[in-house]
Parts: C-alpha cells; structure tokens; sequence
C-alpha cells in the first residue's frame, strides 16, 4: 500500500485553507506547520509571465532519510499504509530528522520536545474510511488522497486522468523516492525542477 | 541553519580527548612523554565525557539519552558517536589501569588508542554526512573534524609536555605537532574545495584556515624557538575548530527548505 496525497496545482490557488486545515485538525502549535505553500516564480518576462503555489508537507518517501537517521526507531515507515509517522513515545527530540528531510518539511513541537509531521490525519484515515483535513477543506479541490497502489482510490484515479506528462514529483536528491505527486499543466505554468 | 551549540561543543571537545590520546598512543611508540602520558590520558578522558555531557543538551531532556543508549545498534549517527564515547572511554580507563606498570599492555593499548581516539574525531562528523545537506554530503567533512581534532591534540599534547618541563620530550615530539597542525590545514581546505569554497567567509577562511589553520602550523613551527607559541598554537587550532563547526551549521541549508521559504515568504 502507499498512500500519499496527489495535488493539481492547476487548481491550487495558494489560499491556505489546507495549512489552516491541518493545524485545527491536528492541533498545531503557534509557529509551527504540518504543511505550508511555497510560491514556485514568478518566472519569464512581461507578457508572458507564469508562477504556481507548491504546497509542501511530508512526501511520503518510499525510501526516507528521516528513517535511515532515527537513533530509536521513533521515525518509521508504516507498512501497512507506507505512511511516514513519528512515535511521539520514542522520539528523544535531536531533531536529526529534520536535518535528513530532503524537503525541510518536519516540525519540532517545542511544548512536548518532539518532532511532528503531517501524519495524512492517520487518527481520520487509518481505517481507510475518511480523507484528511487538507483534503477534506481544500475549497479548490485540488487535493486528493488515497492508496497509489489501488487504481480506484482518488489519488490514482486523478493521476490517471491527467497527462502523463504533467505529473511531476518533487527532486530527489539521492534515493528518497518521494510518493506525493502534483499535477501541473504547461498551460497555467511550466514545473519548475527546484534544487 | 542556526548553530546547535551543544552538538559543536560536544564534536570538539570529544574529537579533541579522542585526538589527545592518539598522541599518548604516538608518544608510547616514540618513547617520549613519560611524565605527561598519565596527566594526558585524564584530560582526555575528561574532554570526552565533558563532550558527552554537553551533547545531551541538544535533547529535548538530557534523559531522553537513555532512549538513544538502548538503541544503540541502530547505527544511526548518535549511535555510532555513542559506541566510540564507550570505547574511547574503556581504552582510556584500562590504559591508565595499565600505564603505572609500564610494559607492553601500556603501549598495546597506546596504539589502539591512536586508532579509536582518531575514529571517534571522525565519528562525530560523519552523522551529518546525509543527502538531504548538499554541503554536508561530503566525505571531506568528517575528514575536516577530523583535521581540527588532530591540529588540537598535537597542540593540546605538546602544551602538556611544556607544562609538564618535558623539553626532550617536547623536541622529540616537534614533527608531529607541526605535521598535525598541517593536516588539520590541509584537511580544511580539501573539505572547502569539494564543496566548491561555497562557505561562510569568516568562520572558514578567517577562522578555520587563517588561525586554526595558517596561525596554528606557524606557531607549531616556531614554538621551537619560542616555547610560549605552543600554546598560541593550541588557541588557535581551538578557534579554528569551533569556526569549521559553526561554519556547517551556517551553511546546512538543506536540499529543499520548503517551510523555510514559505515562512520567509520566499520564492522558489
């Protein structure tokens, strides 16, 4: 199984409601994020100017450095799920995950001395009924979740629908095979490859 | 990145007690340093657990060590770090069990601390060797760490030999400091060119190479003359390694911060 989110950022505004979303949800901190939207330009040159919001969170690694770091085993790849979680009870709070994460998309919960993540709201999903909260609020319906390996779940079937062309995922700088995938059509925006 | 204090306190005074010792093992094979071997191998042991004391701040509880111990065969990097503290540690405590009688156990034990004092130099800066840090991903990094280590247990040994009015063995150990001090320069400069001299100005070129480096080798150098230049030598080679240390934290950005840039506002 490997759930993740897909996101079509040819619909994606940059409004925020997901990272609102989340943090009500899952109760986050002040300062702190389980998911944020980054401003991918704008790039080009008068008239023909384009740019795209990049919502980032966890990607979902089918290979995570996070893990690979983890003195205590406190970071671990569910594989039941392929979910990327954090065992709050094991983490001892050296933060050298957050410095393993290729995407720089881990939190430290400064009140209980422990690193956080988007954990794709497991407590709503992880019976396989429910959809997260960034999912669930996202007023452009751009998100979708589900299981990669399942051609009926959204996310697959979003993928599906879309130009093979347009669906991207995120650079990796070695072997973290990130799940996540966006969808960006030439016409609103050329995907820009970040590093 | 910000600088972790802890962590910088802890590779440097660890990679120093551990680099300390290595010259025990060297001053065993040379037959020098009587007077000082002992005085030494305390202060190294002292440096490594004051070391790991200090990186236990970096926890969110210092307790929370504990968890990290009894793990320690995940291998992650604190495990490693942890595993060399330990065997430093043993290595030390048996040499100094041993050192009073003289003979070949002393000197055995010298040698393996040449190689487990310099690995645990190592150790301490190959955990950050990761690919999500494009300017950490080096071999050369840890190399560096270790050539601060080095240039800082050369100077450290002979200061003591001086302390200690150990003359002959301060000459006979003069090769060394001056060849440790310069690989301590060497080792800056291989890790500068391999991540494209893409550093942070004061702390690498004017802290690690102009004084831990350039400043710590002359005065190695001239200390021969001028026995007080040892010890500027030894200030120095501890300025330039804590400059190498904060200058990978200054320049750990990360393969893609993505928060960070949302939070700033930034542009991608």
């Amino acid at each position: 199984m490997k759930r993740c989110l897909v996101i079509d950022l040819n619909r994606c505004t940059g409004c925020d409601s997901c990272v609102v979303a989340c943090k009500h949800e899952n109760g986050i901190g002040l300062g702190e994020y389980w998911t944020r939207v980054a401003t991918v330009g704008p790039t080009g040159k008068n008239p023909d100017i384009e740019m795209y919001w990049l919502p980032s969170q966890c990607q979902q690694c089918e290979n995570p450095q996070c893990v690979r770091v983890c003195p205590t085993g406190a970071s671990y790849r569910d594989p039941a799920t392929g979910v990327v979680l954090v065992d709050k009870s094991k983490c001892i709070g050296c933060r050298y995950c957050m410095m393993a994460c290729p995407y720089g998309v881990r939190s430290f919960n400064e009140a209980e001395g422990v690193v956080e993540k988007c954990t794709l709201c497991s407590h709503l999903t992880a019976d396989g009924s429910g959809e997260p909260a960034c999912v669930h609020n996202c007023c452009a319906g751009a998100r979708y979740f589900g299981d990669l390996d399942d051609p009926n779940s959204p996310a697959s079937k979003a993928i599906a629908a879309a130009n093979p062309a347009d669906v991207h995922h995120l650079p990796d700088p070695q072997d973290s095979r990130p799940s996540t995938a966006y969808i960006l059509s030439p016409k609103i925006a050329t995907w820009k490859e970040l590093s | 990145m910000e600088i972790q204090w802890p962590l910088l306190l802890f590779s440097l005074l660890a990679g120093c007690g551990g680099a300390l010792f290595a010259c025990v093992g060297v001053s065993e094979i040379m037959k020098i340093g009587d007077k000082t071997r002992v005085p030494a191998s305390v202060v190294a042991l002292v440096l490594i657990v004051v070391g790991g004391f200090a990186s236990v701040l970096h926890l969110a509880h210092p307790a929370n060590i504990m968890a990290a111990a009894s793990n320690i065969f995940s291998l992650s990097g604190i495990s490693v770090e942890l595993i060399m503290i330990g065997v430093n540690i043993i290595v030390i405590a048996l040499y100094l069990l041993f050192a009073s009688r003289g003979g070949s156990a002393a000197k055995a034990l010298g040698v393996i601390g040449i190689v487990t004092g310099l690995l645990l130099g190592f150790a301490t800066g190959n955990g950050y060797v990761m690919q999500a840090q494009p300017l950490w991903n080096t071999f050369a990094l840890p190399l560096a760490y270790l050539g601060s280590d080095i240039a800082m247990g050369v100077a450290l040994f002979a200061s003591m030999l001086l302390i200690f009015k150990d003359e002959e063995g301060f000459a006979a150990f003069k090769t060394v400091f001056i060849g440790g001090t310069l690989a301590g320069l060497v080792l800056f400069l291989v890790y500068g060119a391999l991540v494209g001299f893409a550093v942070d100005i004061m702390t690498y070129w004017v802290g690690a190479v102009l004084i831990g480096g350039v400043v710590a080798c002359a005065c190695a150098y001239l200390a021969t003359k001028n026995h007080t230049l040892a010890y500027a030598s030894l200030a120095g080679a501890v300025v330039g390694g804590v400059c190498i240390r904060a200058m990978m934290w200054l320049i750990g950005t990360g393969f893609l911060s993505l928060f960070t840039t949302a939070a700033m506002h930034g542009v991608l």
